[in-house]
């Protein structure tokens, strides 16, 4: 019991007991309803006088047996002695006994609840013991009373006692004749309880045997595969490699296809070598789009992209142009444009299985409009060829004006079809003409035209290499009831057709009804289709329970796409462009060619086979492919996706041009269907889930899906233009903050939400976001300045761990492995450059469009896989990114790395002294400092000048300052303040009261004394002393040499000696003691050296003085002092 | 009369909690009536096929 059930039985429980609770039920079984009207009954039996009402009957006592024995009045008994006659005779026991009351209380109801044995005994016993005191009673009674009756009492008693053995007898009889009729009833019961099985067991399996009966007589080779509910998919060849030899034998060869995308470029298309349902490649040749290959490659997949409509002319220049290369044209609706695309077919005429009579839509349409005209009903079949036709339900003759027909074909069958109960169904060939008639239904067409062969073998065949699987189901009768060849639907079925140039009102009145009614059939189908999924979860088969649900969820879907279009022709009336008409006219063949052929499928695929969605098998892998068509092919450019989208099936799907970024589609949850997408950016994962109710429609764009969604991608998108953002094509018109308002002014396009590499959008990010909008800047290293490749959502900041600023988001987290953000100024060293995400995380293939994502290259060839860089592509490169990207090659560098990966060091050091960017570097510095002193000489100053905008701060360049002051005015000035650098008076009136209190100092005596001979210090002062003072001789040396003989020498005594003296007297004592003579004798010496004639004792001291001469001046000046 | 009344709203609080729990019930009761619906839906769906075709010609331009 499920809970559900368990609830309900619950519920009514409760109610059951507040009912009970609440009275009724206890004057229900008291009897007070039922007993008014038996004390009436009563009363008008008791003679037809007015009783009194008797006391109310025990609750307990059951109320059909009781009404005339205790209502009878006691004189009567006394009056008539036959009494008991008449009520002990056999009227009694037969009117309680009866028939009627044997049937009446012998159904389901009367056996369940009084089958017992005590029913019948207790109540009898109870009836009996209660006659017999009342008869004994009242017989005493009587006797006592009269003794003259005595004799007549004895036969009185003979006969009672007769009477009684009689009754007795009877009653035994009949008890004997009850407990039979009670058996017999049981065995009855029994044999009637098995009976009902045996023939519900037999019903059954006539059932299961008609249903297998209703297996259609399969073609040879052919095999069908029955589901749960009786519907047979027919599978005629799973043989593979018989399918690749069809697929040899039919499929266009590559240079075929190849030469058609060639002529689609010549022809000013944009070629996409795409793979089609019957296995072959096909070129899809679009137009209109505004350089779609490119662009889509640029720009991230939830974002706004450009989108200009053409105008109808465009639409059928392309027609005119595909038909004259022998293409089909197909309409398709992009972001609310109509955009016309020709498409190859993947089989030529006349290759395969040859093309069908109604595979064009007009001729169809014409034979559906004929029979509908003619009173008829539309219905499907297949000709022997395998080829689907329609046929009408009525015989009609439908020929076009002037068509020579010859007379229908007739056959008694035919001719009594209709008396008979059965239809005539006839097929028309192209001119209207009966080509031949069935019955159907009716006694005769019961007998011969209860389709039970199904379909030829050639529909199968076609189907199956159609992409399809051919769907016969039966009726009751086992008779074909829907057939069909159900395959996904497909967008390239959507032909463009002309439309009309002129509508008039009621015409577009009468689709707005006709969209009504449809409206009105998709809510009951959807009706159904739930009703389906709850039997299924009543039964717990969740699979199937899941599988309706996802067709109610596609029916509420087109449910939804005609309530729009109805309201869009109801609100254009009377102002509708051929424009409006085309979109309209597109809307409702995706319907038809889309959604219905979807529904078809899922409900028709057994739900455990519903998984992934089978796509074509190909011989060629995809780098065979790419290498024979180029970059024309591409394996899913959003198209696998939105097939799986349209059925809200499983998948996950990385957008070729932002492989960042993964989009799931997790299944149907309450009729929507559920999408989560996310993707991992160095500023972690950022992610929405949305709940996608058109799901059915696919997805033209993210702004279908954004409404419906939640979560901090779609604040992104909303920030930067998505609806509402700056610059979105359908953005709305008012900014939401003055940095949106700023971007709306500053450029008038989209700009991509993390980083577009459109100059004009760096420039404007620039200004309105903060963001620099050039210069370069390595990605791996500090060191330089440039733009920020995620944009101005992110900002730098010091992560606590890391040595340089990190990227991070707005919610300030760091990358993995860091902490916290640092406050303030980065630590010393970390200021410059930016940090990504760790290895694992971020991996980006060398080739973008092998990327499958983050994390994994789709091919393991060399240079697919391996190489690693970090950062969104495409970005611009500076020289010195360039450079360290070929330096490290494969190795993998992280900001930390540079400092232990001696690669990453080594090519940091290589590469960032080719760093052209305008921070300074030691280089700058020496150069701008040595054109400063050019300028102003030694003393010439610097002044750094930083700059913020590159996302930190640096030196840019300096600013030179000369420190130079004008020459003061130093004529009134002392001299020696000059001197000093005391140039103002105050300063020069300081350093004299200093120098008179101290003295000047004596630290340069020979820089204070120019022109001196010689210096000295005296009371802090320098003494300076000059060639011209009194020579020592002015005195006639008279005072230094005695009586001797002198000359004078260079202004000094030069004492010759005594006149009669021999000169070996000259040199005694005197000259040792005389330190002055030691000066005199050197002095002489040289005197004496020059002359060449100096005496021998003189040129003796001299000598030994000569080699301390400079002692021989600091002497001097000691004897100055 | 009042209890009637009583039990008339005890059973219609009974049915909103029913139908509030959804304890609803599928008018399918067997797999032969999920079988005749299935492929009553893909007739159906055939026939919205037709209206959606009518709807198209209308929108066509006349031959």
């Amino acid at each position: 019991m499920n809970k559900n059930k368990f609830l309900s039985v619950f519920l009514i429980i409760v109610l059951f007991a507040s009912v009970a609770s609440a009275g009724f039920f206890d004057d229900f079984f008291s009897g007070n309803i039922i007993t008014g009207r038996q004390v009436d009954e009563g009363n008008v039996d008791a003679g037809g006088e007015t009783a009194p009402a008797p006391e109310p009957q025990q609750s307990s006592e059951p109320m059909h047996q009781e009404p005339v024995m205790h209502d009878e009045p006691k004189d009567d008994f006394q009056q008539d002695d036959h009494y008991v006659d008449d009520h002990r005779d056999d009227n009694y026991v037969d009117d309680h006994r009866d028939d009627n009351y044997v049937d009446d209380h012998r159904d389901d109801h009367y056996v369940d609840d009084h089958r017992d044995d005590n029913y019948v005994d207790d109540h009898r016993e109870d009836d009996q013991r209660r006659w017999e005191q009342e008869s004994e009673r009242t017989r005493t009674d009587e006797w006592r009373e009269d003794e003259r009756w005595k004799p007549e009492d004895e036969r009185r008693e003979y006969d009672w006692k007769r009477k009684e053995d009689e009754w007795q007898r009877h009653d035994e009889e009949k008890d004997k004749q009850w407990e039979e009729e009670r058996r017999q009833w049981e065995e009855d019961s029994e044999k009637s309880r098995l009976k009902f099985e045996d023939e519900m067991r037999e019903l059954d399996e006539q059932k299961r045997q008609e249903m297998k009966d209703k297996k259609p007589d399969m073609p040879p080779g052919c095999f069908g595969k029955e589901d749960k509910y009786g519907n047979f998919r027919i599978i005629c060849d799973e043989n593979k490699e018989t399918k690749k030899k069809f697929k040899k034998e039919n499929c266009p060869s590559n240079y075929e296809v190849s030469e058609k995308a060639k002529q689609c470029g010549k022809d000013g298309g944009d070629p996409k070598i795409l793979p089609g349902d019957r296995g072959c490649m096909f070129v899809d040749c679009r137009f209109g789009r505004k350089g779609p290959k490119e662009n889509e490659k640029e720009r991230a997949f939830f974002e706004q992209r450009e989108t200009e409509c053409p105008p109808p002319e465009e639409l059928d220049d392309v027609k005119r142009k595909c038909e004259e290369t022998g293409g089909k044209t197909i309409i398709k609706n992009e972001r609310g444009c109509n955009f016309v695309d020709c498409v190859h077919e993947e089989f030529d005429e006349g290759r395969g299985f040859g093309a069908c009579a109604e595979d064009d839509n007009s001729f169809r349409r014409e034979i559906k409009t004929r029979c509908g005209e003619n009173g008829g009903t539309p219905i499907k079949g297949f000709d022997p060829q395998g080829c689907p036709i329609t046929l009408c339900e009525k015989p009609h003759t439908i020929q076009k004006q002037g068509a020579r027909c010859s007379p229908p074909p007739k056959n008694p069958e035919t001719e009594n079809c209709e008396p008979s109960g059965g239809k005539l169904i006839i097929k028309y060939n192209t001119e209207g003409c009966t080509e031949f008639i069935k019955c159907e239904g009716g006694t005769q067409g019961k007998r011969e035209f209860c389709n039970k062969q199904g379909p030829p073998e050639k529909a199968y065949k076609k189907c199956e290499y159609e992409g399809g699987k051919l769907i016969v189901n039966f009726d009751d009768k086992g008779c074909v009831g829907f057939v069909d060849c159900v395959r996904r639907g497909d967008e390239n079925k959507i032909e463009y057709e002309d439309v009309r140039e002129n509508i008039d009102v009621g015409t577009l009145m009468d689709i707005a009804l006709k969209l009504e009614q449809l409206n009105v059939e998709f809510d009951k189908l959807s009706a159904k289709a739930e009703d389906l999924a709850k039997y299924h979860e009543s039964q717990g088969d969740d699979a199937n329970a899941e599988k309706f649900q996802r067709v109610a969820g596609m029916f509420e879907g087109a449910k939804g796409k005609v309530n729009e279009l109805m309201l869009d022709i109801r609100g254009r009336i009377g102002k509708i462009s051929k424009e409006d008409l085309i979109s309209i006219k597109h809307d409702i063949k995706y319907i038809k060619e889309v959604i219905l052929n979807d529904i078809l499928y899922v409900m028709f695929t057994p739900a455990e086979e519903l998984g992934e969605i089978e796509m074509p098998e190909f011989d060629l892998e995809f780098d065979e492919l790419r290498d024979e068509y180029g970059d024309e092919y591409y394996p899913d450019d959003g198209r696998i996706f939105d097939e799986h989208l349209r059925i809200c099936k499983a998948y996950d799907f990385h957008p070729p041009e932002d492989p960042k970024t993964t989009v799931q589609i997790v299944g149907v949850e309450n009729k929507k269907c559920k999408i989560y997408a996310f993707a991992d950016t160095p500023m972690g994962k950022m992610d929405m889930t949305c709940f996608y109710p058109n799901y059915a429609f696919g997805m033209m764009g993210p702004e279908d899906l954004m409404p419906y969604c939640e979560g901090k991608m779609k604040e992104m998108f909303e920030m930067h233009g998505g609806p509402g953002g700056p610059g979105g094509p359908r953005g709305g018109p008012e900014p939401r903050n003055e940095a949106e308002r700023c971007m709306m002014e500053c450029v008038d396009k989209p700009c991509r939400p993390m980083y577009d590499p459109d100059p004009d959008c760096q420039r404007c990010e620039a200004k309105c976001f903060g963001r620099p909008d050039e210069g370069p800047e390595p990605r791996h290293f500090g060191g330089g300045a440039g733009p920020d490749p995620y944009g101005p959502m992110f900002t730098r900041k010091c992560c606590q761990g890391l040595p340089q600023a990190c990227i991070v988001d707005i919610n300030d987290k760091c990358p993995k492995g860091t902490s916290k953000v640092l406050d303030g100024e980065c630590p010393e060293g970390s200021g410059s450059g930016n940090c990504v995400m760790g290895k694992g995380e971020l991996i980006y293939c060398k080739d973008p469009s092998k990327s499958k994502g983050p994390g994994s290259c789709r091919s393991e060839k060399e240079g697919d896989s391996g190489v690693y860089y970090p950062g969104p592509q495409p970005m611009p490169i500076s020289k010195e990114e360039q450079c360290i990207m070929e330096c490290v090659g494969d190795t993998f560098c992280m900001p930390g790395d540079g400092y232990e990966n001696p690669k990453c060091k080594e090519c940091e050091e290589k590469c960032t002294k080719h760093y052209e960017g305008p921070c300074f570097t030691d280089a700058d510095w020496k150069r701008e400092k040595a054109e400063c002193q050019r300028k102003y000489g030694p003393n010439a100053g610097d002044e750094p000048i930083y700059d913020e905008s590159q996302g930190y701060k640096c030196v840019v360049d300096i600013k030179c300052i000369d420190f130079r002051q004008p020459e003061p005015d130093t004529s009134k000035l002392d001299p020696d303040c000059v001197r000093v650098g005391a140039l103002s008076r105050e300063a020069c009136d300081r350093h004299l009261s200093d120098v008179e209190a101290v003295g000047p100092g004596c630290d340069d005596c020979a820089a204070d004394c120019p022109g001196s001979s010689r210096t000295d210090c005296i009371n802090n002062r320098c003494e300076c002393y000059y060639e011209d003072e009194v020579s020592e001789c002015a005195d006639g040396c008279h005072q230094e040499c005695g009586d001797q003989n002198t000359d004078c020498v260079n202004d000094n005594c030069v004492c010759l000696g005594y006149p009669d003296m021999p000169h070996d007297h000259i040199d005694e004592p005197d000259i040792g003691d005389d330190s002055d003579g030691g000066e005199g004798e050197g002095e002489s010496e040289g005197e004496s050296e020059g002359e060449g004639e100096a005496p021998q004792p003189v040129e003796g001291e001299a000598e030994g003085e000569g080699e301390s001469e400079g002692e021989g001046e600091t002497n001097q000046g000691g004897e100055q002092q | 009369m009042k209890k009637i009344i009583c039990l008339l709203i005890i059973m219609m609080l009974v049915i909103v909690v029913l139908t509030a729990t959804g304890c609803e019930t599928s008018d399918v009761k067997s797999d032969e009536e999920a079988a005749a619906k299935v492929g009553e839906l893909g007739e159906d769906i055939s026939n919205v096929g037709s209206t959606l075709d009518d709807i198209d010609e209308g929108l066509s331009e006349e031959s």
